[in-house]
């Protein structure tokens, strides 16, 4: 450093000559020979290095330093004094040794390398910004690849792919490493030379049954550091890869492992995030709402694995787009047909097999895919030897189908039709029936308006159903409850230099029929008994904006202003004013006509991410979101249950709303082969629904008088560390995270415990989860998973006392008490077919045991009293001993 | 939602889940005190019972009454019985009769001088039970799951007049059973007979009663009259068709505190098993500690009754039922029965 002074401080006079502004239009090598002639100076250089830059402004008047600062801003080239009259430019090797290594990183991971050349060498201008910009797809489906990361070098920048696939992002023209990865595709490597700024449009392959993704790409998450702050991008194919229930890849299971979800347990549908409540979660296939996500009560998800191409997870920082859930967004989307070539894939587990078939029904044009998934546990039932509780009698049964068309006009507009169905029968000893069903149909519109300019418009209706149906002469009844939703939705995204602009439109019409019961036999006893229709429309307008400066920092803001109205003909419950709203104080009630505002509420709902690269292997993220949420899951048991009710807010019932920091440092090590992360977050969510003491929810004509609004809090620390490379990759993740609850009323009728914070039922402070994917060689793979978490807290009976000849359990504060930790080991054997590119059938075989040492983790607790003065205390355990399960998988 | 537990068996099974005993090991602290009264509109006494609740820890706990309290009932018109203790913990009232539209009120004072004091209960008309009818049934039993007949027990009803009716109904079931515990097949020899002085052990009554309050509340129901509510269930077998089964609906009319306490009483018993269990919670009674911090938990009613009675026999099961000769004593067969005569049989 010293050396260097030391020698410009010499040579200070040279550079500080004046120009005269006969060097304008010159190149810069030929100026500089010229200069060589007229001054007392030597300038050492490699002529491929200056040949491209000619000075075009004017520097008349300006010091011949000034000149060559600002002609070599930006590039990599630099200049210094040797001697008196010396002057010699350096190019920084750093940028090329990167190169270097990127590209022997990417031979080594076996990623396909391409050399791509933009514009023209005679177009080509060394070191100045310019665009670059394309689009990413799949290659089999042409779909876009939304949400792909789009990396330039190591230091140079990166961005993200918009909804439409479309990204932009300001690169030096020169010679550059890319590499675009996605979690369940093959990574794309580019050795590219810009001259001038262009187009990059890549597609990518799956990478299902190629080794690479035994290697590569085997867990769940990864792309930490680059990936938009709160974002995880799951891996559908290493999820298939974890042990499974029965046979059933469950990805909803999966989901549960990522740092900042957790569950109640295995019967328990639904997950929670960072200390919200299930409703909490905004589940789209694609892009319309799933009220019911699971099969069989929570046992099964409600999504065939093969019939996903992509799930993107939010848990902080949520994008603008989405809205109408206070905690998470979990984005799945359907698989399209291969348009050049009819494919299958199926298996055959020990309840349910399923199948898919996809290809062109038009070459490049118009796809298929279909798939269906059923079960048939009721072999197994029926199987049964013994007629022990009547259970022949029994019927466990679920399907769920997908269909959908993609239809291509052109490269810029393409149509597409998706359809979901799934279903659940469940029949206990023949009196019963439970049955429930989610149907999901959408229409979209893709179209690319210019380069710049994208658009989504999507018509959809979703329904949900269920129903009971009891047989049993004297009781006989069926109750029904539905929810009809048809939606409009139009998203818009426009890039720009360094900017991704999204923006969109949303509406969706609820018709909420809470409940008809109908007495089905003569001598039926039950009374009829109907709720109101309810009817509301939820809309949403969203703008944001994803700045990217100086490639290292980017900043996403955005703001969605989201409204709800309540429409009639309701009828409105009028209670006692400045009274608790209970059913003694219930004075009258108000009719309103059709169509007439019972109710209405906005929400303004900011949102920002921030990632900052602090280096090429770190990098910041600060998020924060704030969520409006309409929609109430009314439900006082510990699971969701398919008969639980799903109430609109309304006069009585403020939209719940949440607030969450999170700030969180990624690190990756050794070209990503490790990962890691630590993030806190902080959430706060108002008006959460919580019911009173003894609540009756079904077919209840006065719920408001049921329920009580408070706070909840949750804040948590999560760190997560992967290895993503070699034989052995495995992801071990910790989390410390509280959620909390306070409810504090007037009364103490309207309080839960006493006003007092209390833990929530989902309240589960450490929760560690470990898994790996072992390759023991190029076929077989040993894969399991390993889950710790603190017991939720539960109510328990304190003691017991004997009146009016009922032996009485009286019970701790709610939620008072805890059931045992949680600990679980899965594993699996994973056998696959050869790894052969071209094949005409490929299977593979998953032997799996679940809870491998038998532990009998409690789900609940429950009490019962067989004499008078004696409580006995049961502990419920969902899985009471070891599972093994075998699948057999294909492809053709 | 019962019928979650009869799911969640089943789904167990399929799924091999289980059901283990355990202790919670809870921190014991002290067990709070229990109080049981009720005053009627009918001729007293009236009982009020005291005692402490115990912990639950799987073992059996002999109730001890709380002793030596003065325990004393008063109504708004001033008239006051103090009541005396026939038995450890039961205290009966000495001349009191409750009378519709009087308010009464529970004092008790322990031997230690703590205070409890109940709410001011209002004695409402109890309306009528018009009619008990029974229907046959078919069909498993709940908990064995044994095939199994038996009667569903209905009442019609009418509440009293005026709204807002918070009722709750007794079910007081009554049968007889006469065995011949000296009976020997031919060729054994003659066990020891248990009970021969005259044989009084031979005949036994067994008293049952509801396994769940039984509740109604009219907010909905758009009119005072009630048709066809399933009051309770009697299996038939040998022993509850020995000879005759008496049948006893007794409607009360409770205070809405009243009533939710014995809502959440019959929500314990409804889902205790079931998976999808409701979070339980904290009963609340509507008697207080006065003088002290005391944990307290007691339910003081003050309802006017009405009663119906119907006698059943097996000429009522709709096929021929023939009882055979049981060879023990009644009391042994039949646990909980008493070899007395009950004053209102007939």
């Amino acid at each position: 450093m010293f050396w260097t002074l030391s020698l410009t401080v010499c040579s200070q006079s040279i550079l500080d000559v004046k120009l005269d502004g006969s060097e304008r239009g010159k190149k810069l090598v030929e100026f500089l020979e010229e200069f060589e002639q007229t001054h007392e100076v030597r300038f050492y250089f490699v002529e491929d290095w200056l040949s491209a830059y000619t000075i075009e402004g004017d520097y008349a008047g300006q010091s011949l330093e000034g000149m060559l600062k600002d002609l070599l801003r930006d590039s990599r080239i630099t200049y210094a004094s040797i001697q008196t009259n010396g002057i010699v430019f350096i190019k920084d090797p750093t940028y090329e040794m990167e190169r270097r290594n990127a590209l022997i990183t990417a031979a080594r991971r076996q990623s396909k390398v391409d050399r791509r050349v933009i514009g023209a060498l005679e177009n080509y201008k060394p070191g100045i910004m310019v665009s670059l910009r394309g689009r990413i797809t799949h290659e089999d489906t042409k779909a876009p690849v939304a949400g792909a990361t789009i990396q330039v070098g190591q230091s140079i920048g990166g961005t993200s792919t918009d909804n439409s696939g479309m990204f932009e992002l300001k690169i030096p023209t020169g010679e550059h490493v890319v590499t675009i990865a996605f979690v369940s595709l093959k990574e794309r490597v580019v050795d590219l030379t810009v001259y001038e700024g262009g187009e990059l449009n890549l597609a990518m392959q799956e990478a299902a049954v190629l080794l690479q993704e035994v290697v590569v790409n085997s867990l769940p998450i990864s792309e930490l550091t680059n990936s938009r702050a709160g974002q995880l991008q799951l891996s559908v194919g290493a999820m298939k890869k974890q042990p499974t229930l029965m046979g059933e890849a469950d990805l909803v299971r999966q989901l549960q492992s990522l740092p900042g979800v957790s569950t109640t347990g295995e019967a328990a549908s639904g997950f929670n995030v960072r200390g919200g409540s299930v409703d909490q979660n905004l589940v789209l296939y694609d892009g319309m709402p799933v009220f019911n996500t699971s099969h069989s009560l929570g046992f099964f998800s409600a999504f065939y694995s093969e019939a996903i191409r992509e799930m993107t997870f939010y848990r902080g920082g949520i994008p603008a787009e989405y809205g109408g859930r206070a905690s998470s967004v979990l984005d799945i989307r359907s698989q399209g047909g291969d348009p050049e070539k009819w494919r299958g894939s199926g298996g055959i587990g020990l309840v349910s097999a399923n199948l898919m078939v996809r290809g062109p029904l038009k070459k490049d044009r118009t796809t298929i895919a279909a798939s269906v998934r059923t079960t048939y546990a009721d072999w197994y039932i029926d199987a049964l030897s013994s007629n022990y509780q009547d259970l022949s009698n029994s019927e466990v049964s679920f399907y769920d189908a997908e269909l959908r068309l993609d239809h291509s006009f052109n490269d810029h507009s393409k149509l597409t039709f998706s359809y979901y169905r799934s279903n659940d029968k469940l029949r206990v000893r023949g009196d019963t029936t439970f049955q429930w069903s989610n149907q999901l149909a959408s229409v979209k519109l893709d179209q690319i308006f210019t380069d710049r300019l994208s658009g989504n418009f999507q018509l959809g209706l979703g329904t949900y159903q269920y129903g009971v149906v009891d047989r049993q002469p004297d009781r006989a009844f069926e109750l029904d409850y539905n929810i009809t939703y048809p939606s409009l939705k139009a998203d818009f995204q426009y890039i720009t230099g360094n900017q991704q602009i999204e923006f969109g439109l949303q509406s969706m019409y609820y018709n909420f029929e809470p409940g008809t019961l109908a007495p089905t036999s003569p001598e039926s006893a039950t009374r009829a008994v109907t709720i109101e229709s309810q009817h509301a429309i939820e809309s949403g307008i969203y703008l944001s904006d994803l700045f990217t400066f100086d490639n290292r920092f980017s900043v996403e803001v955005g703001l969605r202003l989201s409204s709800f109205v309540t429409l009639g003909p309701a009828t409105v419950n009028v209670y006692q004013p400045q009274q608790p709203v209970t059913v003694a104080n219930l004075i009258d009630s108000v009719k309103y006509p059709s169509g007439e505002a019972t109710s209405s509420y906005f929400g303004l709902e900011p949102r920002f991410a921030i990632r900052y690269s602090l280096d090429r292997e770190s990098s910041l993220k600060l998020s924060y979101h704030r969520m409006y949420q309409y929609l109430h899951l009314i439900s006082n048991t510990t699971a969701i249950t398919p008969v639980d009710i799903w109430q609109p807010s309304n006069s009585f019932f403020k939209p719940q709303f949440a607030d969450q920091i999170s700030l969180g440092y990624f690190r990756d090590f050794k070209e990503k082969k490790y990962e890691a992360f630590i993030e806190g977050f902080y959430k706060r969510m108002s008006n959460v629904l919580d019911f009173k003491d003894g609540a009756q929810l079904i077919l209840n004509k006065t719920l408001e008088a049921d329920l009580l609004q408070g706070h909840g809090e949750a804040y948590g620390v999560e760190t997560y560390i992967s290895k993503n490379i070699g034989r052995f990759t495995w992801a071990l993740s910790y989390t410390y995270s509280r959620s909390l609850r306070t409810i504090e009323g007037t009364t103490a009728n309207e309080s839960i415990n006493g006003g007092a914070t209390y833990p929530s039922s989902y309240d589960q402070p450490h929760i560690l989860n470990a898994s790996w994917n072992y390759r023991i060689s190029k076929r077989f793979s040993f894969t399991g998973n390993f889950a710790y978490r603190t017991g939720r807290p539960v109510t328990v009976p304190a003691y017991g006392f004997l009146l009016d000849g009922y032996t009485i359990a009286y019970f701790s504060d709610r939620n008072e008490f805890r059931i045992p930790d949680y600990h679980r080991l899965d594993i699996a054997l994973v056998l696959e077919g050869n790894h052969k590119l071209v094949k005409p059938w490929s299977g593979s075989w998953i032997i799996s045991f679940l809870n491998v040492y038998g532990r009998r983790n409690a789900y609940s607790y429950f009490f019962e009293s067989d004499i008078p003065g004696r409580i006995n205390t049961y502990q419920l355990s969902i899985l009471g001993t070891v599972i093994p399960s075998l699948t057999y998988s294909f492809k053709f | 939602m019962k019928v979650y537990a009869k799911i969640w068996i089943a789904l167990m099974l399929i799924w091999m889940s289980c059901v283990d005993k355990v202790n919670l090991s809870l921190p014991t602290s002290s067990l709070p005190l229990i109080i049981d009264g009720l005053v009627t509109d009918q001729p007293g006494p009236y009982t009020v019972k005291i005692s402490r609740a115990f912990s639950v820890d799987g073992s059996y706990h002999q109730i001890a009454g709380v002793a030596l309290a003065r325990v004393e009932i008063s109504d708004n018109s001033g008239a006051r019985d103090v009541l005396k203790e026939t038995f450890p913990g039961t205290y009966v009232t000495d001349s009191l009769q409750g009378v519709i539209g009087r308010t009464y009120r529970l004092r008790v004072t322990t031997a230690g001088g703590l205070r409890f004091e109940s709410a001011a209960e209002y004695m409402h008309p109890a309306g009528t039970v018009d009619s008990i009818y029974f229907q046959f049934k078919e069909g498993a039993n709940k908990d064995t799951q044994v095939a199994e007949e038996g009667f569903n027990i209905y009442i019609n009803s009418t509440f009293a007049p005026g709204s807002n009716h918070n009722v709750r109904w007794k079910f007081n079931g009554t049968y007889k059973v006469t065995t011949n515990p000296a009976l020997v097949l031919v060729g054994e020899p003659p066990a020891p007979i248990a009970c021969s002085e005259g044989c009084l052990c031979c005949t036994c009554w067994v008293s049952v009663s509801e396994t769940a309050p039984i509740l109604a509340n009219s907010t909905f129901l758009g009119s005072n009259v009630v048709t066809r509510v399933l009051v309770g269930y009697i299996p038939i077998n040998q022993l509850t068709f020995n000879q005759r089964y008496r049948v006893e609906i007794v409607q009360m009319e409770v205070s809405q505190e009243v009533f939710d306490f014995f809502t959440a009483v019959k929500g314990q018993v409804d889902h205790a098993a079931s998976l999808f269990q409701p979070p339980f919670f904290k009963l609340k009674g509507n008697v207080k500690a006065v003088n002290n911090e005391e944990p307290v938990l007691g339910i003081f009613s003050a309802a006017a009754t009405s009663q119906r009675v119907i006698y059943m026999d097996k000429l009522d099961i709709p096929h021929p039922f023939t009882i055979g000769e049981i060879a023990a004593d009644c009391r042994a067969v039949a646990p909980r029965s008493t070899i007395f005569q009950p004053s209102f049989w007939q």
